[in-house]
């Protein structure tokens, strides 16, 4: 019933707001990857309108040993175009299901399953030199429990590189998950993009690794 | 309580993203795409929130799909598109701020090769 009153307000309210990065050109294709301390998750998207994509994800949380499978529709509410930056809001809500992983020892028949929603909004300004960025994310995973994560990272470029270079960010991230065992965290990472790809490497301060991909076409 | 069985989230999912899809956005074009379009470039657009490649790839993909684009190049630093038509074709300025606006960005000016120049309202 949870579920279902958190989409009634979600659907109310994302009309009211209108862009963000979840959301390319029309008829573009997105890969993205994220691996990091808390979660492998992968979300492959098309982009229908400008202001729209819709797609798949699949998230594997690694501190509750779960899988969520399901769809993404991701809105970007607000872009503001200015000569040297650019700034986006985006609104992104997920329907499906979580299951629990069969350890093979486990003498189990089938997968505790449930439904599961998230929501969540991101900000972003950016130049070719600086990267601000902000989101938030709530996951109501049924009987695998809810939890919030906040993310936000600094950006900066040690050069400017034009069209088809290879440019190079170095960035730092935070990130605040209440309901987790580490609450609070930090990475840092160098971010490579060059033509349709961007390769992130990075490490957290508990020694975790971070790599996360993306690819348009 | 079970409105639905989510099983199925993912696969119709996967189906309305395939059906939404043309068929030529998986087709490479072949269409001019290099610093050299600059050189041969009928129009030259201004434009406002260039920052990073995934601007450009946007632009190049949203211009070139129209039969009179012969081949695009978007300069980082300069923040132009410029746009190579086909021989005998031509793109009206309302048509560039349309395709500018989809790919998500602003037009400043549109410069042409015959010397004319159009500066858009503020909002387009």
């Amino acid at each position: 019933m949870r579920i279902i009153a958190t989409l009634l307000v979600t659907l109310g309210l994302l009309p009211l707001s209108a862009q963000a990065r979840p959301v390319s050109y029309p008829d573009a294709w997105t890969v993205m990857l994220r691996n990091d301390a808390d979660q492998n998750s992968a979300h492959v998207h098309y982009t229908f309108d400008t202001q729209h994509s819709i797609g798949l994800r699949l998230r594997y949380d690694r501190e509750g040993d779960f899988t969520f499978t399901g769809a993404q529709l991701n809105r970007l509410v607000k872009r503001w175009n200015k000569p040297d930056s650019q700034a986006n809001i985006y609104a992104r809500i997920g329907l499906g299901q979580v299951s629990d992983n069969l350890d093979s020892s486990e003498l189990r028949l089938k997968r505790d399953k449930d439904e599961a929603l998230f929501l969540g909004v991101s900000a972003d300004w950016e130049t070719r030199r600086y990267f601000v960025s902000a989101a938030a994310e709530h996951w109501d995973n049924g009987r695998f429990g809810e939890f919030s994560s906040y993310h936000s990272r600094l950006g900066i470029a040690p050069y400017v590189a034009n069209t088809g270079a290879l440019h190079t960010w170095v960035m730092v991230e935070g990130h605040h998950r209440p309901e987790s065992r580490e609450k609070v965290g930090a990475s840092a990472l160098l971010r490579f993009f060059k033509g349709p790809s961007l390769v992130e490497v990075g490490i957290d301060d508990r020694g975790a690794p971070l790599l996360n991909y993306i690819h348009r076409f | 309580m079970k409105l639905f069985s989510t099983n199925i989230v993912p696969i119709l999912t996967l189906a309305a993203m395939l059906a939404m899809t043309p068929a030529a956005s998986f087709a490479k074009d072949k269409k001019m795409d290099g610093p050299e379009v600059v050189e041969v470039a009928d129009i030259s657009v201004g434009l406002s929130g260039l920052v990073c490649d995934f601007c450009s790839l946007a632009l190049n993909k949203t211009f070139r799909k129209k039969d009179e684009v012969r081949g695009t190049y978007v300069d980082l630093d300069t923040k132009t598109l410029s746009v190579a038509l086909t021989e005998g074709a031509t793109l009206s300025n309302e048509a560039i701020l349309k395709l500018v606006k989809k790919a998500g960005y602003s037009t400043t000016k549109i410069a042409r090769k015959d010397g004319s120049e159009f500066i858009p309202p503020a909002k387009s």
